[in-house]
């Protein structure tokens, strides 16, 4: 048998079966998530009976390992209402601890809930987090509703956040993809997706599950893949996200390089589709979005002290990096005083290109190649702080946007400098 | 008297003739080898240095960081000029003592046994020096990129560190094959190695204890953990 055949593994406790015409298949990625997992579990049995009452669906609890008795609460909640499958993750799930979302074997997870909707062949599949305390019941119908009626293939969550929440999807992730790809798409920030069942057997033909692209961001592979394979996909604004784990709990420096370090290596991976991509297209949005209050003024101090630290020690690595004319630009930023500091957009958009480049070229070990960009990051989001603190939300979208365009502006660079040293 | 005197006279002239007569081959063999020694090791050094070039040598060596300390150190040469330079003067010489053993010299004699007796060793060492040499510039690097996101301000003086406590390591491993006063190569490298390890000992238990307690605490102590004050995903 193999594994796909086996992968749906031991019923719960009731022991109901999950019927051959299950549509939605909603999976619950657990890791020691016994304080949160019961509020989840009633909050997607109340979404299903609320939204989708009559259709057949199926609990997929991947789990990493839990230690807490996670998978019994899952099945004591469900026992009755919804059929409960259990998927653990192999042994080797703990192969590295260290992740931008600060779940280990989460990706192992995800391809878990892959396989077995490659095994029912559900309309609709959800991936949710065992750690969201703020998850609904309506999260289930924003998610699953645009995918089960509307017909789109990969729902990313949008949520209640502050203006300066997100500096690094702001700054370089959604841009980037943005000017990538051709779709006004946020860079996913986790907790939770939806996709169609046909999205979802399709990433199982990847070939990023293993070798050196699984050291890279899950959520940020899968929205290359939907993207460059020309998936319809939207936005659901969720609402607030609160959760147990913080992700500014991991070091910085590991969260750019496994996400940039992710689209850098999707760009390898999607050539074709990126290099033919000229503009950018609107996005549907399911909700209505709404900002959280201002978190007051922020401290950038400490951010351009980074930079100019990063500046002083790492230009040996930047001068092998970075082209003559935009390191040449970039240490000219040394002199600026704290209250004016400016990192121009054009010249950011000029050192993420020169990043992507070098990485292409392997100029140096793609590890320091992508933490050694830590720095200049600090740099840009200290200058967006500085740029944007006397104006309101609206002014911080301007910017974004007005960034997004400059990415999409000097994207002819890219192709050029990739073309050619492709030849 | 006259007869003694010529027949003297002739035989060390004799001697002379048939010593020079026996030498000359030798010299003769000599030259040959020298010669025969540029041509093959130009040979050698072209040969090589078309090869690595064709093959991205330098470049590869750029990404595993070999050019960089090189170039520190003085060595403007890209490194596939270099080792082609090496291979010349390795072939050269094996050339000349094949010529200096065939003179026949007793001062000479099992040179060239010896020497290639003695090759595996060399070769041993080379490639120590070469994985130690990478090894220090990898984890230097590591050390300073990660020193600097964490903004340590001694950044450089963390690698620095690293990169030669990493080189001091690799020399005493190097000598030490190479058989190379190999008691005092390990005495040295015990006795710096343990001056270093308690001499920081003492500055973190005597100079920095407090920051040190703060440091540790932080690390391992219990209490609430200050999320950045930016949220970056």
């Amino acid at each position: 048998m193999t594994n796909e055949q086996t992968v749906l593994g031991s019923p719960g406790i009731e022991g109901e079966q999950p019927t051959d015409t299950t549509e939605i298949i909603v999976g619950l990625l657990t890791l020691n998530n016994a304080a949160t997992i019961e509020s989840i579990v009633k909050s997607v049995l109340e979404g299903l009976q609320q939204s989708f009452p009559d259709i057949p669906a199926l609990l997929v609890n991947c789990d990493a390992g839990s230690q807490d008795g996670t998978p019994g609460i899952i099945d004591r909640v469900a026992a009755g209402m919804v059929p409960v499958r259990m998927i653990p993750n192999a042994a080797s799930t703990y192969a590295n601890l260290t992740r931008e979302s600060g779940f280990p074997g989460r990706a192992e997870s995800i391809r878990n809930l892959c396989l077995a909707a490659q095994q029912l062949q559900p309309k609709v599949c959800l991936i949710l987090e065992g750690q969201l305390r703020s998850l609904s019941s309506g999260w289930i119908d924003q998610l699953a509703r645009p995918v089960y009626e509307a017909g789109e293939d990969y729902v990313v969550p949008l949520y209640r956040r502050h203006r300066y929440e997100g500096t690094l999807v702001n700054n370089l992730l959604y841009p980037l993809t943005r000017a990538l790809y051709g779709k006004r798409l946020r860079y996913p920030s986790g907790g939770a997706y939806g996709l169609s069942g046909k999205f979802a057997r399709d990433l199982l033909t990847r070939s990023t599950w293993t070798g050196a692209a699984g050291k890279f961001s899950v959520d940020g592979w899968m929205t290359t893949a939907a993207l460059a394979g020309g998936y319809r996909v939207c936005h659901a604004f969720l609402g607030t996200r609160d959760q147990d784990t913080k992700i500014g709990s991991v070091d910085l420096s590991i969260v750019l390089a496994q996400t940039v370090g992710g689209i850098f290596h999707s760009m390898e991976e999607y050539e074709s589709a990126w290099e033919r991509t000229k503009e950018s297209s609107e996005v549907p949005l399911y909700g209505i979005p709404q900002t959280a209050p201002d978190p007051g003024p922020l401290q950038t101090g400490r951010m351009i002290s980074g930079f100019k630290q990063g500046l002083r020690d790492l230009l040996p690595l930047w001068e092998l990096i970075l082209s003559r004319d935009t390191l040449g630009q970039i240490l000219t930023l040394d002199m600026q005083d704290a209250e004016d500091f400016r990192f121009p957009p054009e010249l950011w958009v000029q050192t993420v290109y020169d990043f992507a480049l070098a990485y292409h070229d392997q100029t140096l070990h793609r590890e320091h190649m992508l933490k050694s960009l830590t720095p200049l990051y600090l740099g840009r989001t200290a200058s967006f702080v500085l740029e944007t603190q006397d104006g309101d939300g609206a002014q911080v979208d301007r910017a974004v946007e007005a960034l997004c365009r400059q990415f999409e502006r000097s994207k002819p660079y890219l192709v050029e400098q990739w073309r050619w040293r492709d030849e | 008297m006259s007869d003694l005197w010529r027949d003297t006279v002739v035989a060390g002239f004799r001697d002379t003739v048939m010593q020079i007569v026996l030498v000359l081959p030798r010299l003769l063999a000599l030259f040959t080898f020298l010669a025969l020694g540029i041509m093959a090791a130009w040979f050698v050094r072209t040969l090589t240095l078309r090869l690595l070039r064709t093959f991205g040598f330098d470049l590869f060596c750029e990404r595993l960081g070999v050019a960089q300390p090189l170039s520190q150190a003085g060595v403007r040469q890209p490194v596939s000029s270099v080792v082609s330079r090496i291979l010349f003067w390795i072939v050269f010489l094996l050339f000349t003592f094949m010529g200096v053993d065939a003179m026949n010299l007793p001062a000479t004699a099992n040179l060239i046994s010896q020497i290639v007796g003695f090759l595996p060793n060399v070769l041993a060492a080379s490639l120590v020096l070469f994985v130690g040499m990478l090894c220090a510039n990898f984890f230097a690097e590591a050390a300073l990129i990660a020193a600097v996101n964490a903004q340590v301000e001694e950044a450089r003086v963390v690698a620095g560190l690293v990169r030669w406590g990493l080189l001091l390591f690799t020399f005493a491993m190097v000598l030490t094959q190479l058989g190379i006063a190999k008691e005092i190569v390990i005495a040295a490298f015990s006795i710096t190695f343990g001056g270093v390890v308690l001499a920081l000992a003492l500055a973190v238990g005597l100079g920095a204890r407090h920051l040190m307690r703060k440091a540790l605490e932080r690390r391992f102590g219990h209490h609430e953990h200050k999320p950045d004050e930016l949220s970056h995903l």
